[in-house]
């Protein structure tokens, strides 16, 4: 269950954002469009949420690596006589 | 996690370079090798640190329980 959550939620912050930019008009065609709602109020398929979504995404690898390997060292250093 | 993160890394490559991705944009290719990376980092993370907080001691075998992956 944990790591299903895991993966959707890290697929979900990197991919989307990613997505948004590849797809973005600027990108794609070179030719800027009039911006959408969309793109207006959240910046949806610019840089800059790109790179946020992506150190979201890599802040989320980050604690999903060291807390469960520090909760794992505290329960072997218990079993410890 | 050091023996299967190379093969896996290949195969999001390869297939990548099959879609015609990396034609299109090679930043969305980064972005599949660094999600890769961190997926196979966390979830191997999670099972040996889960699997220790969280022991089957169910098992009759106590190799299975130290190698196991924990309570389901």
């Amino acid at each position: 269950m944990l790591s299903s959550i895991f993966i959707v939620l890290l697929c979900l912050v990197t991919s989307c954002a990613t997505f948004a930019w590849a797809e973005s008009a600027v990108s794609s065609r070179g030719v800027p469009e009039e911006p959408s709602w969309m793109r207006g109020q959240f910046g949806l398929g610019s840089m800059f949420l790109m790179v946020c979504g992506i150190s979201c995404g890599v802040v989320i690898g980050l604690v999903a690596t060291i807390w469960p390997l520090r909760v794992g060292l505290r329960a072997f250093r218990r079993l410890e006589p | 996690m050091r023996r299967f993160l190379p093969v896996c890394s290949l195969l999001v490559l390869i297939s990548d370079l099959a879609l015609g991705v990396g034609h299109r944009s090679l930043a969305v290719v980064a972005v599949h090798q660094l999600q890769c990376l961190l997926l196979c980092s966390g979830l191997a993370a999670m099972a040996v640190g889960l699997g220790a907080k969280l022991p089957n001691l169910r098992e009759t075998s106590p190799a299975r329980i130290a190698s196991g992956f924990g309570v389901r």
